[in-house]
């Protein structure tokens, strides 16, 4: 299992980093088609600069708006990276949680599903394995991706409970296929096999007869 | 006259699709945009571009499903595929399913302005 789940590690980077850069390279094309624009209206109306000047000052703020966006995704997955530093750390749930899910939305975008997010203002602090549970969460994301419909919803709840801070995601919306939202046994043996190495429970609820598919919590012990 | 290619640009980031059309009509071209797939063939249809340029990833629609759909409904006229991804191997499939040429993104517009030229003879002569 240990070997399946290093595998499958590797697989989930690649996945994120050809998102990560399929981002990054159209937030550059953005940003070179802008100033090639810029240029074209130097260029191409000499005499008229100061008519052109409102259209510059608003093309300016798209290569800003651009470059600012591009930088918000760098420092996640630097920081994401840098998780991987030390194996086992007291961090927190929310911002972890969070800093992959800046990565995984251009995902959900790209097949019309949202992502909804609900804290308090507690950080849920915890200590545990980022990395691993970045990872458990990108594939329980990628898994809800493939099997809902455009126009589904994910859900990612933190809060606390006696035994200690939760975080939970719900999928929410129709399936592609019946009977196919939930995880099958060889991904349910990862989430298992992750979830003792977290030091951490997972309880699955089904609810496909209430149009919520499923939802899966983890719950950490108090650090 | 560069105004008698109708070039349709298809790509859901709006800011990327507006530049770009501002850049080409400025060099003469007649301009028309599509922020959608769907958008994308409806407008295929009703105004008959003599060459489309289309971004592959979308969310309503692939750009290979656009490809198809377009060519289904007129396959004399020319696609440019534009990809973001590092490889060649995007626009490479998207040849394969009938696109004229591909070029990848972030793009050259003297590389793309040739490219729309030598396409729009291409479907003049597809006629």
């Amino acid at each position: 299992m240990e070997k399946e789940l290093r595998h499958t590690q590797c697989a989930y980077m690649g996945k994120l980093l050809a998102g990560f850069t399929h981002e990054l390279k159209n937030h550059l094309a953005i940003i070179n088609e802008s100033a090639g624009l810029m240029g074209d209206l130097l260029d191409m109306g000499k005499g008229k600069e100061e008519e052109a000047l409102p259209k510059l000052k608003s093309i300016i703020e798209t290569i800003s708006d651009r470059i600012n966006l591009a930088d918000i995704m760098l420092k996640h997955l630097n920081g994401l990276a840098h998780r991987m530093d030390t194996p086992q750390s007291l961090f927190s749930l929310t911002e972890v949680v969070s800093e992959e899910l800046a990565l995984i939305k251009r995902f959900s975008r790209l097949k019309g599903i949202d992502i909804e997010v609900e804290c308090g203002e507690d950080s849920y602090q915890v200590f545990s394995n980022p990395t691993l549970l970045q990872f458990v969460i990108f594939v329980l994301f990628d898994m809800a991706l493939s099997n809902l419909e455009s126009g589904g919803k994910i859900k990612v709840v933190f809060k606390s409970s006696i035994q200690g801070p939760q975080v939970q995601l719900e999928m929410i919306g129709n399936c592609l296929k019946k009977n196919k939202a939930a995880p099958n046994n060889e991904l349910l043996k990862l989430i298992e096999f992750s979830s003792k190495e977290l030091g951490a429970k997972f309880e699955i609820f089904d609810k496909s007869e209430f149009c919520k598919i499923f939802s899966i919590t983890f719950t950490f012990s108090k650090p | 006259m560069m105004s008698n290619v109708k070039v349709l640009i298809v790509d859901d980031e709006v800011e990327f699709a507006s530049a770009l059309a501002e850049r080409l009509e400025l060099r003469g071209f007649d301009v028309l945009v599509a922020n959608s797939g769907s958008e994308s063939l409806l407008l295929y249809e009703q105004s008959v571009p003599s060459v489309v340029v289309l971004d592959l990833k979308m969310p309503d629609m692939s750009g290979l499903d656009v490809l198809v759909a377009m060519k289904k409904i007129n396959s004399t006229v020319a696609v440019i595929m534009l990809t973001g991804h590092g490889s060649a191997s995007s626009g490479i499939l998207g040849m394969e399913q009938g696109a004229y040429d591909y070029m990848m993104k972030p793009v050259d517009i003297g590389e793309l302005v040739e490219k729309i030229k030598m396409a729009h003879k291409a479907t003049k002569s597809a006629k």
